[in-house]
């Protein structure tokens, strides 16, 4: 017995329709047609770009490069996978090739920020600079091991998504994922720590009490 | 998850845990607003593609630059084979492997067909005609 459709499924399903109303439109003539995708995926493909390189002006081109390029391509798509996978595929190369052109500025991976004691950590970097840092060191992962990394976590851990949009079978997407993540907790290892430490907020009241003192 | 107190806890708990911190770090990101003029900004690069000459189809081939060429290839030709045919005329009953000694061609033949100077000067011509045409299908006008 099939569940009935969720509001996101249904969404999902009129985005998917409105989609082929529109490059059917853009395919005989009408390239204005375009504007209702671009208006429809702007948000994802900005940030999805974001993910790649962390510089929003460069976010922006690129993405605006892959809008170009989904244009000029239209008819290539085969309407075999949805129209959002092709154009996250799309995208994702678009993303890959100008960043090979013109590396992110980045740290090395041995120079990202580590908190010099778990205990201290959120004291002397706030959370979110903390979460940064690690965002950040993804970037000075290999290829082989970031980009499976960005399309996992930006399709919501949805693997099949992110392997779907890279065009690789979903058990290598899953070998290179799990690589991936073991570097960055390597490389962090307050992420193991923070687990059996206290939490921030009672750290802070501790100091304010002059426990920790 | 909860981080609060987790004594004791094995190192595969704590890879577990540290798994889902990184989760968390990495799914939590907050979402990027496009600027306000990123889709016009789209549009009007489209629109501009999409007014400009078709580029993307095959170029036609320049039939205009490539006919001198062809004829002069074909005037070459002809003259080769008028070349050796005055020598065969020349010779009448010199059987095929005498045709081409310095005693059977006259002197100009012989300078033309076996000196390195009329084999130099022939691939020199050549190369000259296939650079003055290579540079007028560029569209460059001046002759060198």
């Amino acid at each position: 017995m099939s569940s009935p459709p969720t509001a996101a499924t249904r969404a999902a399903s009129q985005s998917a329709a409105a989609d082929l109303a529109a490059v059917d439109c853009v395919l005989a003539g009408d390239s204005r047609a375009f504007a209702q995708i671009v208006e429809r995926w702007q948000g994802p493909l900005i940030n999805l770009a974001w993910r790649y390189c962390r510089d929003r002006g460069r976010a922006e081109e690129m993405a605006q490069e892959a809008f170009v390029r989904a244009w000029r391509g239209l008819r290539q798509w085969r309407r075999e996978a949805s129209f959002s996978t092709w154009l996250f595929s799309l995208a994702a190369n678009v993303y890959r090739s100008e960043l090979k052109r013109i590396p992110p500025v980045t740290l090395s991976l041995d120079r990202a920020t580590e908190p010099s004691s778990p205990f201290l950590r959120d004291l002397e970097m706030d959370v979110e600079a903390r979460d940064e840092s690690v965002r950040r060191a993804l970037l000075a992962l290999p290829e082989k091991y970031r980009e499976p990394l960005i399309l996992f976590y930006f399709h919501e851990m949805d693997i099949s998504a992110a392997a779907a949009t890279m065009g690789i079978p979903v058990g290598t997407l899953k070998a290179r994922l799990s690589r991936g993540r073991a570097v960055l907790r390597q490389r962090f290892p307050h992420l193991r720590a923070c687990i059996d430490a206290p939490p921030a907020a009672e750290l802070t009241g501790k100091l304010a009490n002059g426990e920790l003192l | 998850m909860n981080p609060k107190k987790a004594p004791n806890l094995s190192s595969e708990q704590l890879e577990v845990g540290a798994g889902q911190e990184l989760d968390r770090i990495l799914a939590g990101e907050a979402t990027l607003l496009p600027s306000s003029g990123f889709a016009a900004s789209v549009m009007l690069q489209i629109e501009q593609q999409a007014s400009a000459p078709d580029i993307q189809g095959p170029i036609p081939f320049p039939w205009r630059w490539a006919l001198p060429g062809i004829a002069a290839l074909i005037a070459s030709l002809g003259s080769l084979l008028w070349l050796v045919g005055s020598a065969l005329r020349s010779t009448p009953f010199a059987p095929p492997a005498a045709l081409l000694t310095h005693a059977n061609l006259s002197f100009v033949h012989a300078l033309t067909l076996r000196s390195p100077l009329g084999t130099a000067a022939m691939a020199l011509a050549g190369a000259w005609l296939c650079l003055l045409l290579a540079r007028r299908m560029a569209g460059e006008s001046s002759w060198l």
